[in-house]
């Protein structure tokens, strides 16, 4: 009877090879008992619409998992996604705007450039995002089905029939701890962007200035100099990028995060005090340039040399200080 | 159908879902196959959907409640259910504890009624 073969198909069609046949047989002999002995078209319609929605039974039968990710796993997936999926925006969108730094756009370009520029933005940080989902999920999936062993291994995914006391509670986090996540996704983008100038423009970093044939730059940085402090710079900027990635994740101050957050704004600060002390770093040339530019004397300039590194040194130290102290303060705060 | 009417009914279900392993177990000392056990069910007001039933009896198969054989020596071959050692074992616990349970639910529900 072509009926009930077509209603086993639909039942077994998506069940595990090893239990197809059984499965026919004993659904194909129920059938046929339901049935009375000389059965007609009519008989068999009756019977199987009893039975009902094969997809149905065939979902009863099935033994695999019928869900990607289960309720365990869900809300910590759905944490992780928007995590992974934010850092992974942020990034990918620093990097394109560091690509406009890296090949700026020259003087013929018509403002649809820009839309094009700024669609092509868009585009890119939304595929990042799909990519990130992809394998946020993949690695959940993963997870569900312990694939690679890994349930519940991982470090800070625990599963809700962990065993569980008091003292794993959480403390409440006092809101004025926070560290809000959109200063630091403009951080990051502003520390790539910035490592980006250093490390392949240095010559924009300078005063600008404009008149009838357009832009003019007096760099202020001799480029070969530079290149010794690149290493460092470079160091550094990995150190905060990692350091940012924490603070978008656990973002709230702790007095971990404020360790490794001084020491690193501390280093920065040395880097500095250093880089305005090497007086063969800043160009002979800038110092005639900017006399020129504003029209002062090159003495006058000159003499004021020691006095604006004194200056910048003191506002580097005061920065790094006042900024430890208050995000120590912050750390201390008790939650409400 | 409104809304109450169908909650009702989800949760009916899901109340009687619960019910389902032990009325399959309960019937399971002798051997039976799908159709004679919805036939005996039905006769006992305790009617089960066939599409329920059987991938029922194949996951409690697959528990290791019921031990299954075929039989070919009829016209038409026949998957035989009946309760292993384990199955038995389950089934009587399992019982107390709906006992308990019900009778727990019962007084509640008395209580509520004065």
């Amino acid at each position: 009877m072509e009926l009930i073969d077509r209603y086993i198909y639909a039942v077994i069609e998506q069940l595990p090879e090893d239990m197809k046949e059984d499965v026919r047989k004993e659904l194909r002999s129920n059938i046929e008992d339901m049935l009375p002995d000389d059965y007609t078209e009519e008989d068999v319609k009756a019977v199987l619409e009893e039975l009902g929605n094969p997809w149905k039974i065939a979902e009863e039968y099935q033994p695999k998992k019928r869900y990607l990710i289960g309720p365990t796993l869900y809300s910590k997936y759905f944490t992780v996604l928007k995590l992974v999926v934010g850092i992974v925006m942020t990034v990918v969108a620093a990097v394109t705007i560091m690509g406009w730094v890296l090949m700026p756009l020259t003087e013929g370009d018509s403002p649809s450039n820009y839309a094009e520029m700024f669609s092509e933005l868009l585009w890119t940080i939304v595929q990042g995002g799909l990519q990130a989902a992809l394998w946020v999920t993949l690695v959940f999936v993963a997870i569900e089905r312990e694939w690679f062993g890994i349930r519940g291994k991982i470090e800070g995914v625990s599963m809700i029939d962990d065993p569980w006391s008091v003292s794993d509670l959480p403390t409440i986090p006092a809101h004025s701890k926070k560290i809000p996540r959109s200063g630091t996704i403009f951080s990051i983008i502003f520390t790539m962007l910035f490592t980006a100038i250093v490390y392949f423009q240095p010559e924009l970093i300078g005063v600008f200035s404009k008149d009838s044939e357009g832009f003019t730059i007096y760099s202020l940085l001799e480029t070969d100099r530079l290149q010794a402090y690149l290493p460092f710079v470079f160091l550094l900027a990995l150190f905060q990028m990692i350091l940012f990635v924490w603070k978008y994740i656990v973002q709230y101050w702790n007095l971990r995060l404020w360790t490794v957050h001084t020491i690193a704004s501390v280093l920065i600060g040395i880097l500095l005090i250093v880089m305005v002390n090497d007086t063969s770093l800043i160009r002979d040339a800038f110092f005639n340039d900017v006399a020129q530019l504003f029209q002062i004397s090159l003495s006058n300039v000159v003499n004021q040399r020691d006095v604006i590194v004194r200056v910048f040194a003191a506002i580097v130290v005061v920065i790094t200080v006042w900024d430890a102290i208050d995000a120590f303060l912050k750390t201390r705060k008790k939650s409400a | 159908m409104n809304s109450t009417e169908e909650l009702i009914q989800s949760l009916m279900v899901e109340l009687k879902r619960g019910t389902f392993v032990l009325l399959v177990l309960s019937q399971l000392h002798q051997p039976e196959y799908g159709y004679s056990l919805i036939q005996k069910l039905e006769e006992k007001n305790a009617p089960i959907e066939a599409g329920t039933l059987y991938p029922l009896l194949r996951r409690l198969e697959k528990q290791q409640l019921l031990k299954s054989e075929w039989d070919t020596t009829e016209s038409r071959p026949r998957k035989f259910y009946i309760l292993s050692e384990q199955g038995k074992q389950v089934y009587e616990q399992l019982k107390r504890e709906w006992q308990t349970l019900s009778q727990q639910l019962a007084t509640i529900l008395m209580e509520e009624n004065v």
